[in-house]
């Protein structure tokens, strides 16, 4: 497998140029540490016979890892999911509450801190939520924050357009991984936010 | 893109072949009747030797003891808990009297098929890669369909990426070849086709990051497991019009093009067939292929048997914005019309639930036929050009559209089967929608390249009942009056069966097998079973009785979508099993 050198340069070139929207800045916690404990006991008896004990399956999805928060993009996103589809066999089923404290438990399994701030099941608050964002250790950029560490240089290659400017993506530094990226990973897409 | 050296194959077949030796044979069939080549293209009718019970996939089996008058009178003969647990999707062959069942994890056992007991098991000892692949642990290990048999051997394609050849009377391994590479997310999912001589498979998991820019339908010498030739469904230098249909998008990233359905063949031309899955990342707004049809994803291929050289393709949605594969069953029926035979290739290919039949010697587009309610593809044209729905192609992140079907399907693997007796083409099917939005994600090593947030399934609006099975009248032209539907509250979740009892076998997430009446739809008999239904159901005669297997089990197809039939209640319990049937025996 190889990528193109210079995608991999340029990628890295220009990675600490990135941008990113404010709703996509969200540093503090979002959930309480007693959420999550509760939410990991609702977890273990109506999750993990499928989606395993440590969040990883296999026998229906991951509910941790980058990939998984990226794509699942904002808490709305997780929990309107898991509020009307889970558990499979009663869909829907659990008490509002236990839902919030299921996703304040996945929230912490995926590095989130819990904190001061309740989560609750208000739907606006819950798409201002980036998951990316919240569940990073890395520091928080802003709108502001238009100087972000460039990510350290790797023999791994990466994406056709990777490090160009992205929307939507929070700022971790992205260390090259050895895993090829979408062709538009770093270039700049049209957002509705 | 990927280069995979005989060197590397050599290393990673040896970093396994420590482990195989715990395998287990804790008996011996004696005096097992080889399968010939001549029976993988013309099976004995009592017999079940391959995954659709025959090589055109046809899922069809004369056997006709079993029937409309009788079908109420099944008894069970026996049943059996499957070795592992997880999805149960799972094809059981039959030969010589011997019942082949594969479950996860690559495990085979083979059971008298009279009464179920073991005879031996095998249990390989599988690479493990590590936890936080999840995309690829939760993917790989899952045997969508099953394995062959060939002369006096199991072929058995590996979620570790190998194929490994099996003593049929003992289990035990005879050979094996490291195919492709697992590390960097390679697995098989689907069983091979042994046909002349030649291993024919095609690998999975090619939306695993590491996999960029090749996805291969490969074959195999059965005797030596030299590969022979193999054809990426990601890049084929050879055709410039592929090459443009991805814009400006090189093949190393490229995702996608997965052939996660058994192909057919056709000995009268030497001719496999195979579906192709959909283009990763999922949006072409992600994938930056623009307005590129990227070939050959969500097509038809049409290969050579003996070089792979592509004769023809045909591509059923270009441009999927969606996840909405078209990898499914090709299934080769010949129709007599006017004095003449035509040689057709039927399928509902993709997620969208689009029937089509096709010229299976030219690729000629004949006609197709919506099933269930979609709204991915706006029209189809009299060439056969289709015209995939812009109006719903994500234009910008944070954009959220409802499509039709969902990524769950319409169709998905669980195949349809074709009826000589009717002429139609029997296809399991559930309605289904769901939100989605292109994402940005950074791949990372053993998990997807999608970048799409799917919301839950729902039903489409006005439709309250998730099930649907659909006869559809096959012929070279589109018979307005011919077929039914018959819909259901909860979804379908196994194959179906078709047999010269005139009958449809299959089930759903009710924990129902049934069996409808060929000609008009009618539920002619129903069993509620221990869990969903799953798999794909099959028959044999033995000793002058005529036997059904049904799988059930643990079933995506019924979770996913459960919210739309809450009254009838999920198990927890996976519950993978077969439960075998026959009529009462007139000597007992």
């Amino acid at each position: 497998m190889s990528i193109p050198k210079q995608k991999l340069f340029l990628g890295l070139a220009v990675a600490g140029a990135l941008v990113f929207p404010a709703t996509h800045a969200f540093a503090a916690s979002v959930f309480t540490d007693e959420q999550a404990t509760e939410g990991q006991k609702f977890y273990d008896t109506q999750c993990a016979m499928c989606h395993g004990a440590a969040l990883l399956g296999p026998d229906a999805p991951a509910l941790v890892g980058r990939e998984v928060m990226q794509n699942f993009d904002t808490a709305h996103g997780l929990f309107s999911f898991i509020v009307s589809a889970m558990p499979p066999q009663a869909p829907g089923a659990l008490d509002e509450e236990v839902y919030v404290d299921i996703l304040a438990y996945i929230l912490e399994a995926n590095g989130a801190v819990g904190g001061d701030v309740e989560l609750t099941a208000n739907e606006d608050e819950l798409r201002a939520i980036n998951l990316a964002a919240v569940t990073s250790e890395a520091p928080v950029a802003t709108v502001d924050d238009e100087a972000a560490a460039a990510p350290e240089a790797s023999a791994v290659p990466q994406a056709y357009t990777w490090g160009k400017t992205l929307p939507s993506i929070e700022p971790e530094e992205q260390e090259a991984s050895g895993v090829p990226q979408a062709y538009t990973w770093g270039t700049t897409l049209p957002s509705i936010d | 893109m990927i280069k995979f050296t005989l060197k590397s194959a050599l290393a990673l077949a040896l970093s396994t072949s420590a482990l195989i030796g715990v395998a287990n044979a804790q008996g011996v069939r004696e005096n097992y009747a080889p399968v010939t080549n001549d029976m993988v293209l013309d099976p004995p009718a009592s017999e079940w030797i391959s995954w659709r019970g025959t090589i055109d996939n046809q899922g069809f089996s004369s056997l006709d003891q079993i029937n409309r008058e009788t079908v109420d009178s099944l008894q069970l003969a026996w049943a059996w808990p499957m070795a592992d647990v997880g999805l149960q999707e799972t094809a059981p062959l039959m030969h010589d009297g011997v019942l082949f069942l594969q479950t996860n994890n690559n495990i085979v056992q083979a059971l008298d098929a009279r009464s179920g007991d073991l005879i031996w098991e095998y249990r390989p000892a599988l690479a493990q890669i590590p936890a936080e692949w999840g995309y690829q642990n939760y993917q790989s290990r899952r045997q969508k369909n099953s394995i062959a048999l060939y002369e006096d051997t199991v072929v058995l394609t590996t979620v570790d990426a190998r194929i490994i050849v099996l003593d049929a009377t003992n289990g035990k391994v005879l050979r094996e070849v490291q195919a492709f590479d697992y590390n960097v997310g390679y697995s098989y999912t689907v069983g091979p086709i042994v046909v002349n001589g030649t291993i024919i498979s095609a690998i999975s998991g090619c939306s695993i990051s590491g996999t960029a820019g090749g996805c291969y339908v490969v074959a195999h010498d059965f005797e030596t497991l030299e590969e022979q030739w193999r054809f990426n469904t990601l890049d084929d230098p050879s055709n410039p019009e592929q090459q443009a249909s991805w814009g400006d998008v090189p093949p190393e990233n490229r995702w996608g093009g997965t052939p996660w359905a058994t192909g057919s063949y056709d000995p009268r031309t030497n001719t496999t067939f195979w579906g192709v899955g959909m283009p990763a990342p999922y949006a072409a707004l992600v994938r930056g292929s623009e307005d590129g049809d990227t070939l050959y994803t969500n097509s038809t291929l049409a290969l050579d048997a003996d070089t792979g050289e592509l004769k023809w393709y045909y591509q059923h949605l270009p441009r999927d914005d969606w996840d909405l594969d078209s990898p499914f069953e090709r299934v080769l029926v010949d129709i007599e019309e006017n004095g003449e035979t035509r040689h057709l290739l039927v399928s509902v290919p993709g997620k969208n639930g689009i029937f089509f039949a096709l010229d299976r010697d030219t690729g000629e587009y004949l006609w197709s036929q919506e099933t269930v309610y979609q709204n991915s593809v706006s029209r189809i044209d009299e060439d056969g050009t289709v015209h995939t729905n812009e109006d719903l192609m994500l234009k910008a992140l944070g954009e959220e559209v409802l499509i039709c079907t969902s990524v769950s399907g319409g169709k998905l693997w669980q195949a349809g089967a074709y009826s000589p007796l009717t002429q139609r083409f029997y296809v399991p099917l559930t309605e289904a929608c769901n939100v989605v939005e292109a994402t940005q994600t950074e791949f990372t090593a053993g998990n997807a390249t999608g970048s799409m947030r799917f919301g839950p399934r729902v039903l489409p609006e006005g439709i309250t009942e998730a099930g649907l099975v659909e006869a559809i009248q096959v012929g070279t032209t589109r018979d307005e009056d011919g077929g039914w539907k018959v819909r259901q509250r909860p979804s379908m979740t196994s194959s179906l069966l078709t047999t010269g009892g005139g009958l449809v076998i299959g089930g759903d997430a009710g924990r129902y097998v049934k069996a409808w009446d060929q000609e008009t739809g009618e539920v002619l008999w129903e069993q509620r079973l221990n869990a969903p239904v799953g798999g794909s159901p099959m028959t044999y005669e033995l000793d002058g009785e005529q036997y059904l297997v049904v799988p059930t089990g643990f079933s995506a197809a019924a979770s996913s979508i459960s919210s739309a039939f809450p009254e009838i209640p999920l198990p927890s319990g996976t519950g993978n099993s077969v439960f075998v049937f026959k009529l009462p025996n007139s000597d007992s």
